[in-house]
């Protein structure tokens, strides 16, 4: 030690102004901000974050075809409790600090108040929102990069995990001004964790409660065009930030700011929670026109291209799944005789989204009711130039879904119209229809097989709602799952015997004489099933 | 100049009186504050160093009054305080710690401010840890941290707690050169057990006992209290306040020596166990008679 106390000229503090204090203040924030940035539990929260979008990138299983706002709420749902998690730890980490390591003594008697001090910490969560923004952005910009993605990335959605990071970061803040104990951050993510939970079941889904949540969950459970959502994102997040700023005013009046700082706070809160809060759950007057255009109108609303001789229409975003949509029909037509190939009305695609029968609690309606919507989409369909369309979904990337597509273009080349939906397809042409969808690419097959495997008495070509999905009997679609293995013999039998299995009466036994499979009797129940006629 | 001013000063913890009727005057140097444990020294320290409000009396730290928020707000721009048990943050290397300590200070200016950091890590000895993580640093090179911490901003008054706990002979000697040198241009208050550092660095000494002030004067005032009940003698003697065998051979009494007996010259120590011990018996014998 050597004392050269007189070698530097000493620096003092500036004389007390509200301006050298703020300029105190955004130090210490800042100084906040990198420790908090730093931190172990934020960096392994930042990779446990991206860990399944790094998973997808490195093994090549990631969804060629993304929905972006669904990924938005997903990116949402994970963002809550490891970002928002995380802060709230880290934050209350920082604002017991003193307390902790019983600094308190020799900071007591220093010049920045205690309330410009929490304001700091306040301030710090700032850049660790921005980190958040980073993270969100990371596999959404990913995911808007490739041609597949459907849909747009809404600003105020992105954002979100910010807010949500800010939030709870707030909430970590005040848990250390009022409680003196590092144990309550980690209890209040444990129950962010329970809360969450709660919230993607359909008991919070289908009630307005999900309006008071921090995380915005969709009604429906795939994807849908834009405008049918009923909580606006904008107003969500107003009432997120509403609400952190009513957590920092409590933080700041607990350390005896200035009064009328805590007064704005709280009525700037106010207004941005309950104004956000209120209108969020408000019933859009045209939100219902706008789900009844998507239902039965889609045709008004869509825009088509055409490929070859097929027409493809699709809602507004979702144009990329196109190349996929096309690869499956092609590979379906292949496979079917070349005058078939043709059979009917030009061939056309269009998307269709039957709301109510995607929503959270599932499919409430009946056969019926579907029937009777199909025939309002096929009276559309006939009416836009496009009689006669195959239905696909507004999810796309995944095996099943392929299958789902090939299996509405194979029962349209087969009949040349359209699958009317309901009712089961029994006889011959259930199982020549199986066996084209398997028959048409690996992806279709191997969609199929995973269908098959979560089908109980039949093989449903939709994982996700009955209203068009076509149902194959299990007795039908056995022998033609044992056809597949012999491609080379079956392919000449089906192009000779076409007319004969497509036709609605073959029963299935002369399906099982042409190719020479068995077949198995009868059942009761299957002499029950309703079949397409 | 004044630097502090404290009249009739009082604290009571409940029925307990912590401080009665304090009153002293600290000027630029060093003034070491003496006593025995539990005289009240902490918590005058505090009440200087405006973390503890006295119940009454008044002070004015260079002018101001600490018992309104203002006032309080001027005498922390001019202050440095080493509490007695300073604490830390493990994973803050040094730098960054002053650094912290320099924000809440308001040294705004981040340029400015790293170079009052390492001007201060200097001052102490540190400047080659300066990026060392604090729990990597010995119990002597915290001490030396928390001063540069109290050191940070060039304060005009620093108040230091036992800053020499803990440290062996060499870092305290090194520790009484930095606040020698402080001494020659602020007001330094040193509460201390270590009667050698208030006569090696002390201009002005305060004695403290049981919450009253007992002395206030110069060191070789303090010592002059012991002239003439300092005595050597071959044996020991039990009538002395306190007697013990020195280096010599001889045995060395502090009390009232009897005819005859070889004066020696008081030390501080005697001096401060002269004004303690008499008090201490004087309290004794109060209490008996009750």
């Amino acid at each position: 030690m050597t004392a050269t106390m007189t070698v530097a000229a000493p620096a003092r503090p500036t004389p007390s102004s509200t301006q050298g204090r703020r300029r105190a203040l955004l130090a210490l924030a800042r100084f906040e901000s990198i420790r908090m940035l730093r931190h172990p539990l934020t960096v392994a929260a930042a990779l446990l974050f991206l860990a399944p979008w790094l998973w997808g990138w490195l093994s090549g299983s990631a969804n060629r075809y993304p929905v972006l706002p669904d990924e938005l709420i997903t990116i949402q749902l994970l963002a809550l409790p490891i970002l928002g998690g995380s802060a709230l730890i880290v934050a209350n980490l920082v604002t017991l600090r003193a307390h902790r390591h019983k600094v308190d003594a020799s900071y007591d008697v220093l010049v920045l108040p205690p309330a410009w001090r929490v304001g700091g910490f306040l301030l710090a969560l700032l850049p660790l929102a921005g980190l958040s923004l980073l993270l969100a952005g990371v596999p959404v910009g990913d995911s808007a990069a490739l041609p597949g993605a459907a849909g747009s990335v809404d600003i105020a959605t992105l954002l979100t995990p910010s807010a949500l990071t800010l939030l709870l970061g707030a909430v970590g803040v005040l848990a250390g001004v009022l409680i003196r104990s590092v144990l309550i951050a980690p209890l209040v993510v444990l129950l962010v964790l329970v809360l969450e939970f709660l919230v993607i079941t359909p008991l919070i889904i289908e009630t307005g409660w999900r309006f008071l949540l921090p995380v915005y969950v969709s009604e429906f459970t795939v994807p849908v065009p834009a405008g049918v959502s009923d909580r606006p994102a904008a107003r969500h997040l107003a009432y997120l930030i509403g609400i952190t700023v009513l957590l920092a005013a409590a933080v700041l009046a607990r350390a005896n700011a200035r009064r009328q700082v805590v007064a704005a706070g709280l009525v700037v809160g106010l207004i941005l929670a309950v104004g956000g809060g209120l209108t969020q759950s408000r019933p859009d007057p045209g939100l219902a026109a706008a789900r009844v255009t998507v239902e039965e109108r889609a045709a008004s609303i869509q825009s088509c291209e055409i490929r070859g001789d097929v027409t493809y229409c699709f809602f507004e975003g979702f144009g990329g799944f196109v190349p996929g949509w096309d690869a499956v029909v092609t590979s379906v037509r292949a496979v079917v005789p070349a005058s078939a190939a043709s059979s009917g009305p030009p061939l056309a695609v269009r998307q269709r989204a039957s709301l109510d029968a995607i929503t959270a609690a599932g499919w409430t309606g009946s056969i019926a009711e579907d029937r009777r919507v199909v025939a309002g989409w096929k009276v559309e369909d006939a009416a836009a130039g496009t009689p006669e369309a195959v239905r696909v979904d507004t999810s796309w990337g995944d095996d099943r879904a392929a299958a789902a597509l090939a299996a509405e273009v194979a029962y349209r080349l087969m009949a040349a119209k359209a699958y009317d939906g309901g009712n089961f397809l029994c006889g011959a042409p259930a199982a020549l229809l199986v066996w084209l969808v398997g028959q048409a690419s690996p992806t279709t097959l191997a969609g199929m097989r995973s269908l098959d495997e979560t089908s109980f008495g039949a093989l449903s070509f939709s994982d996700i709602s009955s209203r068009y999905g076509i149902l194959v009997p299990d007795r039908a679609a056995a022998p033609a799952l044992e056809l597949l293995r012999r491609a080379d013999e079956v392919a000449p039998l089906v192009e000779r015997h076409w007319v004969e299995l497509t036709a609605p009466e073959t029963p299935l036994e002369r399906f099982g004489a042409i190719f020479g499979v068995p077949i198995q009797p009868l059942a009761p129940d299957d002499e029950a099933l309703p079949c397409v006629a | 100049m004044t630097a502090v001013q404290a009249t009739g000063l009082a604290l009571r913890y409940g029925r307990t009186t912590a401080l009665e009727d304090v009153t002293f005057t600290l000027r630029t140097g060093v003034t070491g504050l003496l006593g025995p444990n539990g005289a009240g020294k902490t918590t005058l320290l505090r009440i200087v160093a405006t973390a503890l409000p006295a119940d009454g009396g008044t002070l004015r730290v260079f002018g101001h009054d600490p018992s309104t928020p203002p006032g309080r707000l001027a005498v922390r721009r001019l202050l440095g305080y080493l509490p007695q048990d300073p604490g830390f943050h493990p994973s803050f290397t040094a730098f960054e710690f002053v650094d912290y300590v320099a924000i809440l200070k308001e040294l705004t200016h981040r340029a400015t401010r790293h170079t009052e950091v390492a001007r201060v890590l200097s001052a102490v000895g540190l400047d080659d840890r300066r990026r060392s993580r604090i729990r990597t640093l010995s119990g002597g090179m915290k001490q030396r941290l928390a001063l540069a911490a109290a050191l940070v901003g060039d304060p005009d008054l620093v108040i230091l707690d036992e800053p020499t706990v803990g440290l062996d002979p060499e870092q305290r000697l090194r520790f009484r050169e930095l606040i020698a040198d402080l001494g020659e241009r602020k007001t330094v208050l040193l509460s201390t057990h270590q009667t050698e550092d208030v006569m090696s660095l002390c201009q002005e000494v305060v004695v403290l006992d049981r919450g009253r002030v007992r002395f206030e004067g110069t060191p070789t005032e303090l010592a002059g209290l012991a002239a003439g009940r300092v005595w050597t003698s071959a044996a020991r003697e039990a009538g002395a306040l306190a007697s013990w065998r020195t280096g010599t051979g001889l045995h060395r009494h502090v009390g009232d020596p009897p005819s005859g007996a070889a004066l020696v010259e008081p030390s501080i120590e005697d001096g401060y166990l002269t004004l303690v011990g008499a008090a201490a018996e004087a309290s004794a014998i109060a209490g008996g008679a009750r």
